[in-house]
């Protein structure tokens, strides 16, 4: 006779919440959930009733008055090293006697003078250097005005080497041994300490110290962006490096001079964003569409467009078949991409027959 | 080179005496967003933009919001509660909207899924488990989530959502019946 068992649905579901948590927050997520929740503050977009949030400003202001009377009029602290603090959390506890040594809270660190900005994601300590700053460990998250051709890179040193940035956004965690970075937007380069200059590309993220033998990362050079386009490329043509250029399958046709300017991933997700606001998804595939198949767009954007896409086919439109279809070809072109695990589990979430 | 200025380990709690006990957004933000986002992958399906978008106004919520919590060591307990509700409401209104079209789109939804396969095998449970949980009605969803995944007791449930302890025990006879009905082993309320 045989018998069945009925599967517990506790630890099936269980089981599908640690998934969950294993997931954690996707990075691209994490940052554009920041930028919105940003872009909503500074949009003053929380409606405070206009009486109300002027007597508020005046009681504050008559506040800060009364309590610095006599000292600085700034509204931010000065830590030492030519830091300056803003944006502190009312639980902020730091040290400056050493580096400036956050224990406690959130803030934005600011080196006027290196035109840099670091976001603390918990304990970071961090110390100025002559030619750019030391992070001596935590995790933190780093924006970096856009530098011209005639100003040398920001400098960020950390255990293994330094990352020589552009203007850009990336965040690195600097562990006891060792560390790594993830490039959200811009161009930034690892020197390391001994061995050959790393060059990243937006999504890229690099770990030191770097192993023998690592694989090069996807075909990206980096050029200062030029001081008058706000918009420019980011990726230009090949400059400062010996990094060798992941070759496209015919790239005979690509002189060596060329300039591979790609669809801004920038102006991309910042379209997209405004087209999922609105609902257009549709039109949302169409950009993504267009972005992907543009002859210039990098390996590694063309990844997170493509992501992109599968999520809008799959969740906002829910056309399985095309998801699915997509999902397909996805994964034969980004086989062993970023994305690939999750990819995986959409594909089993919305039942996508083997092939 | 500027000049430092001598600055004492201190809180800002401690520059503003009087200032009162109110955590920033980005302190809250940083402690607190993960377990959010989970929550909305919890709810929403595995579906990230959905999860984002449920943190996004769980966070907007907090923002209106803060000047009036002064519990610090409950932020935690009060975005729950936000976030449970609000999921409430952001699948409500999805189902009306929705409802019709997602239905007839995944209407082969359980034969598409893979079939019981031996190396897949729990992994595929799970994707069912979540499939039907999707298939509840909203309140029923998350407090089956709650029930069985942050093993509150029907009280906390009520306190948490805001209705009667009855009406939760009912939300959670109602769908753990579904449950079983399609073949799951269920635990008792």
């Amino acid at each position: 006779m045989l018998t069945t068992s009925k599967p517990s649905f506790a630890d099936a579901l269980r089981q599908a919440d640690q998934g969950i948590i294993d997931h954690g927050v996707p990075d691209a997520i994490e940052r554009r959930l920041r930028k919105r929740l940003d872009e909503r503050r500074s949009g003053s977009a929380y409606r405070l009733p206009i009486v109300i949030a002027m007597t508020a400003t005046i009681a504050a202001a008559a506040l800060f008055l009364f309590v610095f009377r006599g000292e600085s009029t700034q509204s931010q602290t000065v830590a030492a090293g030519g830091f300056t603090i803003e944006n502190a959390s009312q639980d902020l506890r730091y040290s400056d006697s050493d580096g400036l040594v956050i224990t406690a809270g959130a803030c934005d660190v600011v080196s006027a003078e290196l035109g840099i900005r670091i976001s603390n994601s918990g304990n970071v300590a961090i110390q100025s250097e002559q030619d750019g700053i030391r992070l001596r460990h935590g995790a933190a998250t780093f924006s970096v005005e856009k530098r011209i051709h005639t100003q040398t890179p920001a400098r960020i040193w950390v255990s293994d080497g330094v990352i020589e940035v552009l203007g850009t956004e990336f965040t690195v965690n600097q562990r006891e041994h060792g560390g790594d970075v993830v490039l959200h937007e811009g161009a930034i380069r690892f020197v390391p300490t001994s061995g050959e200059l790393r060059t990243l590309a937006p999504g890229d993220s690099l770990t030191w110290p770097l192993q023998v033998g690592t694989p090069r990362l996807p075909a990206v050079t980096i050029a200062p962006e030029p001081e008058t386009e706000e918009n420019t490329p980011l990726v230009a043509k090949p400059a400062h490096t010996k990094a060798p250029i992941q070759k496209r399958e015919t790239p005979e046709q690509e002189p060596e001079t060329e300039i591979r300017a790609e669809p801004t991933v920038r102006n991309v997700f910042a379209e997209l964003a405004k087209l999922r606001s609105r609902g257009q998804y549709q039109q949302a595939v169409k950009l993504l569409r267009s972005a992907i198949h543009d002859s210039r767009t990098t390996s590694a954007a063309g990844e997170q467009f493509s992501y992109e896409l599968g999520a809008i086919l799959t969740d906002q439109l829910h056309d399985k078949h095309a998801a699915c279809n997509h999902w397909k070809i996805h994964s034969r072109r980004h086989a062993d991409g970023k994305y690939a695990t999750e990819v995986e589990k959409v594909q089993l979430r919305i039942g996508c027959g083997g092939d | 080179m500027q000049a430092a200025m001598p600055i004492k380990p201190m809180s800002i709690a401690e520059v503003v005496p009087h200032a009162p006990p109110v955590l920033s957004m980005a302190s809250c933000y940083a402690t607190h967003h993960a377990k959010v986002f989970q929550l909305g992958m919890r709810y929403g399906n595995g579906n990230a933009a959905w999860a984002e978008d449920l943190t996004h106004d769980v966070f907007v919520k907090y923002a209106e919001k803060q000047g009036q919590l002064h519990d610090l060591d409950d932020i935690g307990g009060w975005l729950y509660r936000v976030a449970s509700n609000l999921a409430i409401s952001r699948l409500r209104r999805e189902r009306s909207f929705w409802g019709r079209v997602t239905t007839t789109l995944t209407a082969d939804k359980q034969d598409s899924v893979p079939g019981a396969d031996v190396v897949f095998e729990d992994r595929q449970l799970a994707g069912r488990a979540m499939a039907a949980v999707q298939e509840l009605p909203p309140k029923e969803r998350v407090v089956v989530s709650m029930k069985i995944l942050d093993d509150k007791s029907q009280k906390e449930i009520a306190g948490t959502l805001s209705i009667s302890e009855g009406y939760v025990s009912k939300l959670l006879a109602r769908a753990l019946k579904r449950l079983e009905s399609e073949g799951w082993e269920v635990p008792s309320c």
